[in-house]
């Protein structure tokens, strides 16, 4: 990835590594070993190994690994609730191993918060006090934060629920306590810790058509943790792939699953349902000189709305990408893209 | 608090990995013969005991602290300026307050009670708080219960003002844990008469010395379960408070605190009964009350008096008990709840609470000017001690059936198991002793530390000069838990399989463990003569109930689905029972024998007031004469307790590396109740604990 | 919000309580005073607090003295019930103003870390009850076995006091383990076939004895008389050596040398040394307090039996005037103007 400027979110070379000393292994010849082996040699289990990545404001970043991959401890590195063992954390530009504990704290309190897998909804606390938690830290005043509060819940449609407790609600709704409750402090950034993995598919669906629909109006900078691939490929604009605390891959979702990095990508796209993700542009090539053209598609347009088209014309399509044509496409690249495993 | 059943299971699938060998019962075999070729080598080459050469004397820095205190406490500042006026202050505080309650009548003190324990835990309470007042009341122990309550709540409210942060503090510090966990197991294992002299050097005779002897027993419980409550609340919470920008203090305040409550209430809870438990210990320093009644009347062999005594102890405990357990309850049911529930009606709180208020007012004006009796009027009073009386001497008559049985047990017990392992235990030289101790703790732990550490240990109570004595205690301990484990996982399991035999076990149960011991002693070596026959007796009725709640509770909770799976591959009850239920129960099984040791030992110097002898007899002997020797020896016993205790510890935990200072000796004494479900089940949780760093 | 509403709860509570408990401030007892004789000082300023050990003979000294002092002297009189081992730290320090029974032979160490080096006690004189420690036998046992009167016959055969505990030998049955006691340098030295078992405390004895004498079966034990078993069962002390300068000398040093019977003990009163400035009426009322083994058992044994200790001291007061009235005049000879 080159460099880019204005990224909110940057981490460089970050490794975490657990056990005994720890921050001897990183830089050694022992960073690279498999993880039995290093945990044979070294008694240190590396979670992170050497990650890279910027997010840019307004993006949303998928992290998707198998459990074990590191992805968890990843993202506690980004508010520090864990300390990377070597390498940097910059939150627009500032390196967040340099705050002092009442920075850090500002930080946590104003421009970055958290949404967990469990929840981590805290049982003694009606909802509206769960979803005023974030403020009530900040130190706001108990009507002004009852009334935020109150507000936000009607944005995540628990409207009237404020007084109930948490074990009072499903799954479903509990979550949208926490994501209410990560909304509330009105943060530049939320983490988003596999949030839905416990959730039922239907409601699990649900929720991501809420993280979309909250994404598109308060237009926040998401980075979220995930196992499931289609949700990552639902949400994400773009995918990291980690695996063993590395990441093996990073691209937009048409990218990891028309290019897979390696077999191990490979593996998990292979059941991707492709008509869904890939779109003209990445099936299209240049022109051999045809000029007779069936008509124009537009370059995002996914091969399962190309499909009906190239199926009635046997002539080629031009991909048009404002109003300029990038490419074109074909039933034969078309076919080919979707059977192609 | 849910039950953490996953936790057991993981627990129990670790211990269950089976590390079996061919033929185990061979390798047994082998290692059985080794043991005994060992011991008679032991036994036959070498010189049993300890030798003097290496004894030191430990007591005098005592004695002189006492000669110092005779001489100087008349002059030095300390006592002149600090202790003196501390001591006349708490005892003004406890007279005032004994006398403040008498002055709201006996009337005024029932609904008071049963008012506050209705704001705090509904109505049925407050019917329980009445009727055991009025029990008590009856009893003819009004104006004791009094005195044992106001010290009860004065001791409780000074031990939680000190728990609470120290458990806090203890959490958040595991060194400080460290450092605390040997000396809140001596407060609870060094018998009160060991240090009873200094005590009363320090602190003079009465309320003050009463108060401190009470706190020091029962301190630790709050501390340990403050500290439990705190750490075993979830890593995600404390990320939560944490990925909010809170402070360490908030995220204690709002986080740690409210989900450590359950267990700080139960920790709350068995400060009470604790300290409920010493209460007779009050009186040999000058403090009235129920435990006075039950010391004065055994003076006389009055054993109804003393039973009557007693069981206002007993009242107190479970009235106590069930109040604070249904407040710990209430607390997380009916949160945010603005209605309460009475008789089927539903109550506003505040009409609750003003009926409340109305109903105390109206019984301490009632009480004043209409019946005019601050204390309980002596003639409702009804005295058990005379059946009673008449029911002992019966039991006790002479009877020469009876009177050949009871000589026959006691024979078997002197002649076949307390002599043979005395002689064993003082035939052996000092240091096989110790390597025995040694050789158990690596077996248990595979920890070189704890094996050392055992050995030292054990080797201290040499040099201090009291070997002997202290392996005719040791006997007698092996000899009494082996009976009581035998005992109480039978009936544990038993209760298990049964809802009706556990209903009826309970209440058994409660006044095993509060009822103070002396009282049904006495019938006891009526039957057995004094020796240590009875020593050990006392010592079973006291250790059994926490092995049998123990066992109970391990057992129902092993998880439904696993039986069902057992079930439904054809398996009999009695299949389930051993090759599902036991093997799941065992973390909880194992810690209730923990405890089972643990209690015998604290009741060493019961055993000895009935002639035990043993270390308990040398603690008694020191109290006129050599208090230094009876510190020494109440140490001595505490070095007994801490390598048994960390050696079956370490084998409950289901692996050698597992947790090197946590803590599971929940519910010392497993007061009457319920509550004794949450304290296993963090006992549990505590076992199952994992180091585990995070998904890593 | 649940919170602060159970505070509030509370604090209602406690402040109605108290209202309640304030305005109708009637029937609180109020001390008799005044009620004797013109002749009675008023010392009820000065509250004397007097020590019961647990044992009725203590209870029966105190419940006479307090009696005494509260309708006589005017004082008002606080008891406390303790231990014997906590006694003399709690006269020095002035916690206890006073005890009346303190047997010499339990206490030679005290008397001498207490009284002897002017630490805070001093000796308030005899009380006149001899004690007697030995070894006691009930009296059945002497009838059938008439040899037993005297250690020599213990010589030929203990066996029947043979147990469990003691093994081969005969038992001697100790009680508290906290009292001096000589019994195995005795039986040893003497070459009788005892070993002492130590019951643990006094309960455990009695426990013992009474079982024995129920059904009249042998046992032997260390006691002492006064007390109040000694009117219950019929005891018989069994002749040891006579107490000689020889033999407690020969222990002095060794208490394994012993070799004879237990001294008699004259029981003596101990007062924190400020007492007599303090209560000098009181002082002197307690010095001079005397009465005999005989005084003493009628009263413990009413209380024993269930009288209240209040009232077996009037009883024993009014039968005795001549006993008590020197003690009285003595007090009222120190009261200061």
């Amino acid at each position: 990835m080159s460099e880019v400027p204005q990224a909110i979110v940057s981490c460089r070379n970050v490794w975490k590594i657990y056990g005994p000393k720890a921050d001897r292994i990183v830089g050694t010849p022992d960073a690279d070993l498999p993880r039995e082996e290093l945990l044979q040699k070294t008694s240190c289990v590396a979670a992170v190994r050497d990650v890279s990545f910027d997010v840019q404001p307004g993006e949303v970043f998928v992290v998707m690994g198998l459990s074990g991959s590191g992805k968890s401890t990843l993202v506690r590195m980004l508010n520090r609730l864990h300390d990377p063992t070597a390498g940097k954390v910059l939150l627009d530009g500032d390196d967040i191993m340099q705050l002092d504990d009442e920075r850090l704290r500002e930080v946590r309190r104003r421009k970055i918060s958290m949404v967990f897998q469990h929840f981590g909804l805290l049982p003694h606390r009606r909802i509206v006090d769960n979803v005023a938690f974030g403020l009530e830290i900040r130190g706001v005043e108990k009507e002004e934060r009852e009334a935020k509060a109150t507000d936000v819940l009607q944005v995540v449609g628990l409207a009237g629920l404020g007084n109930a407790y948490p074990d009072e609600l499903s799954g479903g709704m509990q979550q949208r306590v926490g994501l209410a409750r990560a909304l509330a402090t009105d943060p530049e950034i939320m983490l988003f810790d596999e949030p839905f993995s416990a959730l039922d598919p239907l409601i699990r669906r649900d929720m991501q058509d809420e993280v979309i629909r909250l994404q598109r109006d308060v237009q926040k900078t998401m980075i979220f943790i995930t196992h499931d691939l289609a949700e990552a490929l639902k949400l994400g604009d773009r995918i990291a792939i980690m695996k063993d605390g590395r990441f093996v891959q990073i691209g937009t979702p048409e990218e990891v699953v028309a290019h897979p990095a390696d077999d191990y990508v490979a593996d998990f796209t292979r059941d991707v349902p492709r008509a869904h993700v890939l779109t003209a542009r990445t099936i299209m090539r240049s022109t051999d000189g045809e000029t007779d053209f069936a008509g124009d598609v537009p370059a995002d347009a996914i091969l399962q709305s190309l499909l009906p088209l190239v199926v009635k014309d046997e002539r080629p399509f031009r991909v048009v990408d404002d109003g300029t044509q990038v490419g074109i496409v074909d039933r034969t690249a078309v076919l080919a893209a979707m059977v192609e495993a | 608090m849910a039950v953490p059943l996953r936790e057991i299971q993981q627990v129990a699938d670790l211990t269950l990995v089976p590390h079996v060998p061919v033929s185990p019962w061979r390798r047994r075999a082998v290692w059985a013969v080794a043991t005994v070729v060992v011991l008679a080598l032991g036994m036959i080459l070498f010189s049993g005991g300890f030798p003097d050469s290496l004894t030191v004397d430990a007591a005098r820095p005592f004695n002189a602290f006492s000669d110092w205190v005779i001489t100087h406490q008349r002059t030095t500042p300390l006592f002149v300026d600090f202790l003196v006026p501390l001591k006349d202050g708490i005892n003004a505080a406890v007279d005032h307050l004994v006398l403040q309650l008498e002055r709201f009548t006996w009337l005024g003190v029932l609904v008071l009670a049963a008012a506050i324990a209705g704001v705090l835990a509904g109505w049925r309470m407050a019917v329980l708080t009445a009727a055991g007042f009025l029990a008590i009341g009856l009893l003819g122990l009004w104006e004791d219960s009094l005195h044992t309550l106001a010290l009860v709540l004065l001791s409780v409210g000074v031990a939680l003002a000190i728990g609470l942060p120290v458990g806090v503090l203890s959490a958040r510090h595991p060194r400080l844990e460290s450092v605390l966990r040997p000396v809140l197991d001596a407060m609870q294992t060094v018998p009160a008469f060991a240090y009873l002299v200094p005590l009363v050097l320090l602190f003079s005779i009465g309320t003050t010395a009463a108060m401190i002897a009470t706190v020091i027993f029962a301190l630790p419980p709050a501390i340990r379960l403050t500290s439990l409550g705190i750490r075993t609340v979830p890593e995600t919470s404390i990320e939560v408070g944490e990925a909010f920008g809170s402070t360490s203090w908030q995220v204690l305040r709002k986080v740690q605190l409210p989900l450590a409550k359950p267990s700080i209430m139960l920790g709350v809870n068995q400060t009470i009964m604790m300290a409920l438990g010493i209460i007779v210990i009050a009186a040999t320093v000058g403090y009235p009350g129920l435990g006075l009644s039950v010391y004065q009347a055994l003076q006389d062999l009055n054993v109804g008096a003393a039973l009557a005594a007693g069981l206002g102890i007993v009242i107190l405990a479970i009235v106590l008990d069930r109040v604070t357990h249904a407040w710990s309850e209430r607390g997380r049911v009916r949160r945010g709840s603005t209605a309460i529930r009475v008789f089927g009606w539903s109550v506003s709180r505040r009409v609750g609470l003003i009926v409340a208020v109305l109903a105390v007012v109206a019984a301490i004006v009632i009480g004043r000017q209409v019946l005019r009796q601050q204390i309980f009027p002596t003639g409702w009073t009804v005295s058990i001690a005379g059946p009673v009386n008449t029911a002992v001497d019966w039991i006790t008559r002479p009877d020469e059936a009876i009177g050949r049985i009871t000589k026959h047990i006691t024979d078997l017990g002197v002649n076949y198991a307390l002599d043979p392992l005395r002689s064993l235990l003082l035939g052996l030289p000092w240091w096989m002793v110790c390597g025995g101790a040694a050789v158990a703790a690596w077996a248990a732990s595979r920890r070189v530390g704890l094996a050392i550490a055992s050995f030292l240990l054990i080797a201290a109570i040499g040099v201090f000069g009291v070997w002997d004595i202290a392996m005719d205690t040791l006997s007698q301990v092996i000899v009494a838990v082996i009976l009581s484990v035998a005992i109480a996982i039978p009936l544990g399991i038993w209760s298990s399989q049964s809802d009706r035999v556990q209903r009826v076990l309970r209440p058994v149960l409660d006044v095993m463990q509060t009822m103070p011991q002396f009282v049904y002693l006495v019938p006891v070596i009526a039957l057995f003569a004094v020796g240590r026959v009875p020593g050990v007796i006392a010592a079973l009725v006291y250790a059994l109930p926490p092995c049998i709640r123990l066992t109970d509770l391990g057992i129902r909770q092993v998880p439904a689905e696993r039986v069902e799976a057992a079930v439904a591959f054809g398996a009999t009850k009695r299949q389930v029972l051993r090759k599902v239920q036991l093997p799941l129960a065992r973390p909880s099984i194992l810690l209730g024998v923990n405890q089972t040791i643990m209690m015998v030992l604290s009741v060493v110097i019961i055993a000895a007031l009935i002639g035990g002898g043993g270390l308990g007899l040398a603690v008694i002997q020191g109290l006129n004469h050599d208090p230094g020797r009876g510190m020494v020896a109440g140490i001595c016993i505490l070095l007994l307790a801490i390598v048994i205790d960390r050696i079956t510890q370490a084998v409950g935990q289901p692996t050698a590396r597992k947790a090197v200072g946590t803590e599971h000796r929940i519910g010392w004494l497993f007061g009457p109740s319920r509550m004794r479900g949450s304290a296993v089940q963090v006992g549990v949780q505590e076992i199952a604990m994992d180091p585990r760093e995070e998904e890593a | 919000m649940t919170r602060t509403r159970t505070k509030t709860s509370f604090a209602a509570l406690a402040v109605m309580t108290l209202l309640a408990a304030a305005c109708s401030n009637v029937s609180s007892s109020t001390p008799p005073g005044g009620s004797g004789s013109a002749s009675v000082p008023d010392n009820s300023g000065t509250t004397i607090n007097i020590a019961i050990s647990p044992w009725q003979g203590s209870a029966a000294n105190v419940a006479i003295a307090k009696k005494l002092l509260e309708d006589k002297l005017g004082y008002t009189v606080k008891t406390t019930n303790i231990d014997e081992y906590a006694q003399f730290p709690a006269l020095a320090n002035g916690t206890l103003d006073a005890t009346l029974e303190v047997w010499p032979s339990g206490h030679a160490k005290d008397y001498s870390k207490y009284i002897s080096s002017n630490n805070g006690v001093v000796d308030g004189g005899k009380l006149g009850v001899i004690g007697q420690i030995g070894w006691w036998i009930p009296t059945y046992m002497v009838d059938a076995h008439p040899e037993l009167a005297s250690w020599e016959g213990l010589k030929q055969d203990a066996s029947m006091f043979q147990t469990a505990e003691s093994g081969s030998a005969g038992q001697i049955l100790d009680g508290d383990p906290s009292y001096v006691t000589f019994d195995q340098a005795i039986a040893d030295n003497l070459g009788l076939n005892l070993k002492v078992v130590y019951g643990g405390s006094e309960d455990a004895e009695l426990t013992a004895l009474k079982t024995a004498y129920a059904s009249q079966s042998p046992i032997l034990m260390y006691f002492w008389t006064p007390h109040w078993a000694q009117s219950k069962y019929q005891l018989s002390m069994i002749k040891l050596p006579a107490v000689t300068p020889a033999c407690t000398d020969a222990a002095a040093n060794d208490p394994s040398k012993y070799a004879c019977a237990y001294p008699r003990d004259d029981l003596y009163k101990a007062f924190n040394q400020d007492l007599q400035t303090k209560a000098p009426a009181a002082f002197a009322f307690l010095s001079a307090m005397s009465y005999t083994n005989d005084d003493q058992n009628g009263v413990a044994l009413d209380i024993h039996d269930g009288m209240a200790p209040a009232d077996a001291a009037q009883k024993w007061i009014d039968a005795n005037p001549t006993v008590w009235q020197p003690w009285v005049d003595a007090g009222l000879a120190a009261q200061p103007a």
